[in-house]
Parts: C-alpha cells; sequence; structure tokens
C-alpha cells in the first residue's frame, strides 16, 4: 500500500504539474459553456436556461475527455521512461496502471468540482438540495473514464493513437449526446441514435435530478459507471504488457 | 564464491525469431560480470528477462537458491537494483525527488528512506546539485543520478545496461570508481557495455554472448589466453638488407606474411614457439633484425575475434 | 521533397489503425450532415397534453407527440421538447416552453393554423455548408494527428539533421503540407461516390476540392505554427483540438448561431473558420467573386501562420546549422 500511494502521489503530481492538462480540464470548459451559453442564449426566454442546459452538458462532455488525462498521465514521453524503472521495483503490475487511473480521475474530479463550484457562484442551477448527487455521480463516471484512457493505452501500447482515437470518440459521442446542442429536435432517426450515447444519459438523469427531483437514474448511473470501470480494469490486467514499455 | 544468481537454459522468440537460444550462467556473490555482445546479440533480452520486464519461453531463474517464480518475483525484485540504458528519470523534478520516489518503492520510508537518498546522491557526487531539477543536469549528472537510484535502497545485485553512453570521461571515470566502490562494498554488478576498457577495468568475469548463445566466458585473463596463441610480429630490418619474401609460409603455424619496404608483418597461430624459425628464416636470407615487436592480444582482439568483424544491424 | 513525403506515407503506415479509424468518424461526419440538413426542417418538437384523443395537429413544421400528463421539466431544459401544449378546450392551448418570444409566436401561429407558412430561420443552410462546417472540425483535428511527423522530427530532433542536409526547409515544409493534403483525399472520395450515386451534396466536385484545399491550408499551417511554439506535440495536440473546437463552434461549424451582438459579431468574425464558411456560403449562392474578403482572409491568416512559424523554426535550426 505504501508503494502505491508512493506511485499515486507522483502521478497526480505530474499531472498537476501539467498545464495544458489542468486548462483542458478547467478553464476550456468554463469558456467552452460561456460561448455556447452565450451563443444560444437568444433561442431562450430567460437566459440562464441557455447556460444551465451547457453547463450540464459540457460537465458531462468534459469528464469524459478525462480519459485523454489518463493516456497523458500513462503514457506520455516523459512519464514512460521513468514507468520502466517503476516496473523493475517490487511493485507489480496492477498499482501501475491503478494508480494512473485513480491519479487522473482524482485530479479530473478536483478539476471539475471547481468548475462546477464557479459555475454556481454564477448562478447556475446544479440542482440546489440535491447537488450533492450530482457531485456524487461525477464520482464514477469520472473513474470509468480515466480506466478508459488507460484501457485503451494497454491496447493501443502508443499515447498518441489511444488519444487521438479517444479523442474523436468522445467528440462523436459529446455530439450525438447533445453536448454541442440538442439533437432531440433533428428527427426521430438522430434522436435514437442520440439515445446510444453514454453522453445523452447521463445528461438526462442529470437534468432529472436537477429540475424533477427525480433520483431514480442515481443508482443506475452509479451501477453501471462502476460495472464499466470494473471492465476497464479487468481489461487492463489481461492487455497491460511491461514488454510495451521497453 | 557463492552463487547468487543462475540462469538456465534461457530461451526466447520474437515472431518465430530466436533471440536466446537455451542460453545459462550464473552471477556470484560480490563479482562484476560483464556481459558483452554486438547489437542484437541478445544482451538487453536477457537483462529484461531478469528484470521480469519480459516473459520467457523457457528456462529457469535461481536466485539466492530460490527459484524465481511469479510468486516470488516481487521479493526477487526487492533485491535488485537498475540502472537501464535510456534515462528513467523525471526531468522536472529535483535530483533528490527522483531518488526519493524510485527508492520509496522498495518500501524504504521516514528516517531510513532519507538516509538511503541522502548516501545515493553523496555517493553519486550530487550532494551540492540534490535541489536542482534534473533537466538542468548534464548527461553525465544525470546518468550518475541514473546509478544513485539504482542503489539508494541498498541492492544486493545491480543490473547495469550500458551506464556510461554518451557521457565525458570525467564521469565515466567517476562512474567505474564507483562501481568498484560497490564492489568492495560487497554488491554484485551486472553490467553491460560496448567499451572495452571498461570491461578491463572493472570485469570480475567476462560472458560473450552473440546470435543468442553464450559464445565464451571466463576472467579477461583467461579469455587473453585463449587467443594467445595467435600473435602479430612486427619485424623491422635494417635499412638496405635484403627483404625476405618467400619461405615464411613453410614454417609452421605462420597464418599470414606481409612485406613493406623494410617491415614484416607476421601472424603466426603458435604463439612464440616458432618465433627463433622465422628468425632464422631472415638471418639466413642475409637480413639483419633491427627491431621485433609482438602484439599482445586485447579484451577488444576477443571480441573481435570471436564474434567476427562484420557489421551487425 | 518527394523523400520526405514518401517517409511520412511510411512512418504514417505502422500507425494504419489510427487511420482507419479516424477516416470512418470523418466520412461519419459528412452522412451526419447530409442527414441534419434534410431534418432541419421540423421547428419544434411538442408535447401535446390533452385527455381528448381526438385532437389533431397535422402541421409539417411541427413534431406532436400527444400524452395525458405533463412531461418532466428536466424534458424541456435537455430540449426533448421545445414546449409542452395543455389543450384547455375549445381550441385554446396553453403553452409552457423556455424558447423566446419568436418561438411562442410562432408555436401559437401554428396552433391555429397548422398549415401557416413559416418563414425561413436565418441558420437554414444548404447542405454544402453544412458538410463544409462539420469536416472542418473532423479534418481540422486529424490534420494535428497527420502532422506527427513533423511534430517527432522536432521533438527527437531529426529535424536538425533536415535543416543540416541540402534540402530547403520549405521544401520540407511543403512536403508535410502535402502530406496532410492527402489526408483529405478520402473524404473527397467520400463526397465524389456520393455525388455520383446522386446525393444531393451541394457543391460541385471542383468546389469541394477548392475548399478542402483552403481547409488543408489553414489546418495545417495552424498545426505547424502550434508545434513550432509549443515544445511538446502531446500538449500542442491536446492545446490546438481544444482551440479548434472553442473556435469552430464559434464560427458555427455545427450550427450556424444568429446573435444581435455587434461587438460578438466582429469577434467571431476575426475566426479564421467563420470567414471560411462565409466564402462557403458565398460560393453557395454563387457570390463567390463578388466578396472576395472572406478569401483573402484566410489565405492570409494561413499566410501569418507559416510565415511566424517558419521564421522561428529557421532562427532555432537553420541559422544555427
Amino acid at each position: 500500500m505504501y508503494r502505491f500511494f508512493q506511485i499515486f502521489k507522483m502521478d497526480l503530481s505530474n499531472n498537476f504539474k501539467n498545464p495544458v492538462l489542468i486548462n483542458f480540464n478547467s478553464v476550456f470548459a468554463i469558456v467552452m459553456i460561456l460561448i455556447m451559453g452565450f451563443l444560444t442564449s437568444g433561442n431562450y426566454a430567460n437566459a440562464m436556461d441557455a447556460y444551465n442546459y451547457y453547463a450540464v452538458s459540457f460537465l458531462i462532455f468534459g469528464m469524459m475527455e478525462g480519459a485523454m488525462t489518463a493516456t497523458n498521465c500513462f503514457m506520455e514521453r516523459d512519464i514512460k521512461k521513468p514507468n520502466l524503472r517503476i516496473l523493475s521495483s517490487p511493485c507489480g503490475k496492477f498499482p501501475i496502471y491503478f494508480s494512473k487511473m485513480l491519479a487522473s480521475f482524482l485530479f479530473d474530479y478536483i478539476l471539475h468540482l471547481l468548475v462546477a463550484v464557479i459555475l454556481l457562484i454564477a448562478g447556475i442551477n446544479l440542482g440546489g438540495q440535491n447537488m450533492g448527487w450530482i457531485f456524487l455521480m461525477m464520482i464514477p463516471v469520472e473513474f470509468s473514464s480515466a480506466a478508459l484512457g488507460v484501457l485503451f493505452c494497454c491496447i493501443f501500447h502508443c499515447e498518441e493513437t489511444a488519444s487521438t482515437i479517444l479523442s474523436l470518440f468522445v467528440s462523436v459521442i459529446a455530439f450525438l449526446g447533445g453536448a454541442f446542442f440538442s439533437l432531440d429536435g433533428l428527427g426521430s432517426t438522430l434522436a435514437a441514435i442520440s439515445r446510444i450515447s453514454p453522453v445523452k444519459m447521463l445528461i438526462d438523469v442529470f437534468f432529472a435530478v436537477i429540475y424533477d427531483n427525480n433520483l431514480s437514474g442515481v443508482l443506475p448511473v452509479l451501477f453501471i459507471s462502476t460495472a464499466f470501470s470494473a471492465l476497464c480494469i479487468f481489461g487492463c490486467q489481461k492487455t497491460f504488457r511491461a514488454e510495451d514499455y521497453l | 564464491m557463492e552463487k547468487l544468481l543462475e540462469i538456465n537454459s534461457l530461451s526466447k522468440s520474437f515472431k518465430g525469431n530466436r533471440v536466446l537460444d537455451n542460453i545459462s550462467f550464473l552471477i556470484e556473490k560480490g563479482e562484476v560480470l560483464c556481459l558483452l555482445g554486438p547489437n542484437g546479440a541478445g544482451k538487453s533480452t536477457t537483462i529484461n528477462i531478469l528484470l521480469g520486464l519480459l516473459g520467457r519461453d523457457s528456462g529457469t531463474i535461481t536466485y539466492n537458491g530460490k527459484v524465481v517464480s511469479r510468486s516470488h518475483l516481487r521479493a526477487y525484485k526487492q533485491k535488485l537494483g537498475v540502472v537501464p540504458q535510456d534515462l528513467a528519470l523525471y526531468e522536472e523534478l529535483s535530483a533528490q525527488q527522483n531518488a526519493r520516489f524510485f527508492t520509496s518503492l522498495y518500501g524504504l520510508r521516514g528516517s531510513n528512506l532519507d538516509e538511503a537518498v541522502e548516501e545515493a546522491l553523496q555517493f553519486a557526487g550530487l550532494t551540492d546539485r540534490r535541489k536542482d531539477k534534473v533537466k538542468t543536469f548534464s548527461g553525465g549528472m544525470k546518468r550518475r543520478l541514473n546509478i544513485a537510484c539504482a542503489i539508494a535502497h541498498h541492492p544486493e545485485l545491480v543490473i547495469m545496461d550500458e551506464p556510461t553512453v554518451g557521457i565525458d570521461p570525467q564521469s565515466r571515470n567517476h562512474i567505474l570508481d564507483s562501481i568498484k566502490k560497490l564492489q568492495a562494498d560487497g554488491i554484485t554488478i551486472l553490467y553491460t557495455t560496448h567499451y572495452m576498457e571498461e570491461v578491463e577495468a572493472i570485469s570480475s568475469r567476462i560472458i560473450i554472448i552473440d546470435h543468442g548463445k553464450i559464445i565464451a566466458e571466463g576472467t579477461k585473463e583467461k579469455l587473453k589466453e585463449n587467443i594467445q596463441s595467435e600473435k602479430c610480429y612486427h619485424i623491422e630490418l635494417e635499412e638496405g638488407s635484403p627483404v625476405p619474401t618467400e619461405g615464411f609460409y613453410d614454417v609452421e603455424g605462420v597464418k599470414e606474411a606481409k612485406s613493406d619496404g623494410n617491415k614484416i608483418d607476421i601472424v603466426s597461430l603458435r604463439g612464440v614457439e616458432n618465433l627463433d624459425r622465422i628468425i632464422s628464416l631472415i638471418s639466413d636470407a642475409g637480413a639483419h633484425i633491427r627491431n621485433i615487436a609482438g602484439e599482445e592480444a586485447s579484451l577488444e582482439t576477443v571480441f573481435l575475434k570471436l564474434t567476427g568483424r562484420k557489421l551487425r544491424n | 521533397m518527394n523523400n520526405v513525403l514518401r517517409n511520412n506515407f511510411s512512418r504514417i503506415f505502422c500507425r494504419l489503425p489510427s487511420v482507419i479509424i479516424m477516416l470512418a468518424i470523418t466520412l461519419l461526419s459528412i452522412f451526419l450532415a447530409v442527414y441534419m440538413t434534410g431534418a432541419e426542417q421540423i421547428r419544434g418538437h411538442i408535447a401535446l397534453v390533452t385527455d381528448n384523443s381526438a385532437v389533431e395537429i397535422n402541421s409539417s413544421s411541427l413534431s406532436i407527440e400527444v400524452m395525458e400528463q405533463d412531461p418532466p421539466m428536466s424534458q424541456l431544459v435537455s430540449q426533448k421538447y421545445d414546449a409542452i401544449v395543455t389543450d384547455r378546450g375549445n381550441g385554446q392551448f396553453d403553452i409552457k416552453t423556455l424558447r423566446g418570444n419568436d418561438f411562442k409566436e410562432m408555436l401559437q401561429l401554428l396552433l391555429q393554423n397548422p398549415q401557416a407558412k413559416i418563414p425561413a430561420q436565418k441558420n437554414d443552410r444548404s447542405v454544402g455548408v453544412n458538410i463544409i462546417g462539420f469536416l472542418m472540425v473532423f479534418l481540422g483535428t486529424s490534420v494535428f494527428f497527420y502532422f506527427f511527423p513533423f511534430a517527432d522530427d522536432k521533438e527527437q530532433n531529426q529535424i536538425l539533421r533536415i535543416a543540416a542536409s541540402p534540402l530547403s526547409f520549405r521544401r520540407y515544409l511543403a512536403a508535410h503540407f502535402l502530406f496532410c493534403l492527402f489526408s483529405f483525399v478520402p473524404s473527397f472520395g467520400m463526397l465524389a461516390i456520393m455525388k455520383g450515386a446522386g446525393w444531393e451534396i451541394g457543391f460541385s466536385l471542383p468546389q469541394y476540392a477548392g475548399l478542402l484545399l483552403l481547409l488543408a491550408m489553414l489546418g495545417s499551417t495552424f498545426a505547424l505554427f502550434l508545434n513550432t511554439f509549443i515544445k511538446k506535440p502531446d500538449n500542442a495536440n491536446m492545446f490546438g483540438n481544444s482551440i479548434l473546437i472553442v473556435t469552430s463552434t464559434l464560427a458555427g461549424a455545427f450550427y450556424s448561431f444568429s446573435k444581435s451582438n455587434a461587438l460578438l459579431d466582429n469577434l467571431i468574425h476575426i475566426l479564421p473558420q467563420k470567414q471560411f464558411l462565409e466564402f462557403a456560403v458565398n460560393l453557395q449562392n454563387g457570390e463567390e467573386w463578388q466578396h472576395l474578403f472572406p478569401l483573402v482572409y484566410v489565405v492570409l491568416f494561413s499566410a501569418v501562420m507559416f510565415g511566424l512559424a517558419y521564421r522561428k523554426l529557421k532562427h532555432d535550426y537553420v541559422e544555427r546549422v
């Protein structure tokens, strides 16, 4: 445990030393919410409704993009070589990839909470007394994104490939899920495709918690994302090979 | 001497290409074993298997009398220190932070960790720069820190994969002296390099590996002795002396004879045994010898003789 | 130059799986753009709450779902429904919507006269402009991927070897640009196939070729610019992709936003993507030669990015050799 904690500390501090990662997970999200909110506010009677929509959709988009933090944390060129030394130490392989997942998750979660707090101060509706449920749901979702990022690295053995594919994949599911604008209004086929996207499912559950006081989606989100994380960890255990670092 | 690590019938193939072919050797406690071989000979594969980074197709590794298996891997790794060929350091961190982190992975903590790190940095001559970021270090300093990170946890066996690549002679000397100090402290070292003078300076024993097989093994003296029988003589004649050109190949053991001006180069497979007959042959031809120089076999000669001079991929 | 180009192709070969996935996603975006253009005819999704199953509103501009109870508020926020219309009987309806007054008035008009003609929305775009808007984002992102040979050369210092060789630096960079351009070929091929198969894709193939060339120029000079000024390629990639998504969205790549804010409009017009899309709209209207400014702007913008990057690279590598 002590060894795991040392690796975890190092991974977390490496993340916090990367200004691009920090901005990507904080400033970028806020800027996108502001821009999209402002651009679409004309469609609403109350401009705040536009910001409310994009605050949630981009928070979810940001959580999905958290997978890129994990690929960076796992295989970034400058980090890859020292990782080889960790592999030679008596730590075992599980702590290596699990610590990257955990560090990426915590890093993303802290920054996204910070974004959420800034949004709250700006008057965005994040559920009032139900806000705790939103923050709770963010935990396994953030973790599953990080786990997916690490799994992609284990499968593709290359950060660049993993993050390029992930980035496009996340962009597509975010687009289909309505992160940029809702596809519900664009015909039944697109609406049906949209519903396949996990981003759409999350947006629906988050809005139900925030606006309808409806918590029925919380447990499924917790359960599905935890199960998905477990599946990713299992995949990592099967596909992670020290040779990929040589 | 006592056995520390024993490798038995180790084999490894990559995509049908056999890179290690049933190799066996042992490392004794307290020795510096140099693993030599041209590029692609199988050195790095051997080291990566020993470090548990690469699986093996067959063979066993026994450490201190215990077979290294999956269940023993952790305890085995605890005893190892590794100096990778690529600098495995966090450039954004200080020397001390790097050493602390990598040493903590071996379970050291608290004051033990502090002491071990200080000792290792002192050993590497980096105490003054311990707070500086690695990215500000010279190549030699990074190499020294690379070693410090490997030895701080007091390993029994340090595996060094070409630890002196690309550094200045001063840093290289420092590293070689450090290795001698480590050996004096009873630490066993497995060392790979391409620099023969390093092997001459530090090795207790040498293994030459090529095409995945061990082709020679022994102390440097023994290896040299094995090819000592082949000797090259450079014979210089007095000015104006007639130069004999024939008859050398009639002398038993002469492999090659060349003359250029008043100089004759002879390669003999019989060492000094046939030197008197060669001298008589020259004298009989009416020539006067000014000087005879014999070329001693160096490790490089041994290496090139065993592995050939052909360029490798 | 040919050698650099050939070398780049050899280097990308080992990344074939990524190339295939990227292509698949880009091609998917073309379909999405075509589909969305067709789907944009619906002006509102309405939840009609009524007990009377006989109530029927047939409007080609509205998609109406009849239900007995109000849908939850979240479905209004998530834009599943644009409005909840409650039937009060006798042709009277209550409208609950988050949308603005314009929408409410349009809805009222349609409820009273379902076949009323609705004026075209400002953001109605042709399929061609939609395709180009989508490609701008997806191809823009992929340019960063296809620029990896340059990024690697720079990070691993092969660029020094290249600078020391007799190959001119301009030709070296031109080879990378050409390489990026090749990455646009499959999209163009796809458009050609669609056109051949009789799909309505807006522009003609030569027009698409010109637009894609312009897009390649803009994307590759941006990738060159960022990779020159940012040390680590990973960071340049992440930063570049973020900027691309923000600016392309602002420029209206996915959706043409109508804001009557002069300051913001002017600011958005600084974005080369906005000018690029305006050029595409001019082209769609056959007015490209009357309004040349957007085209000149995009070319100049690319030239400035290229010039700055070239200056820095020359200073860092060529002059010291």
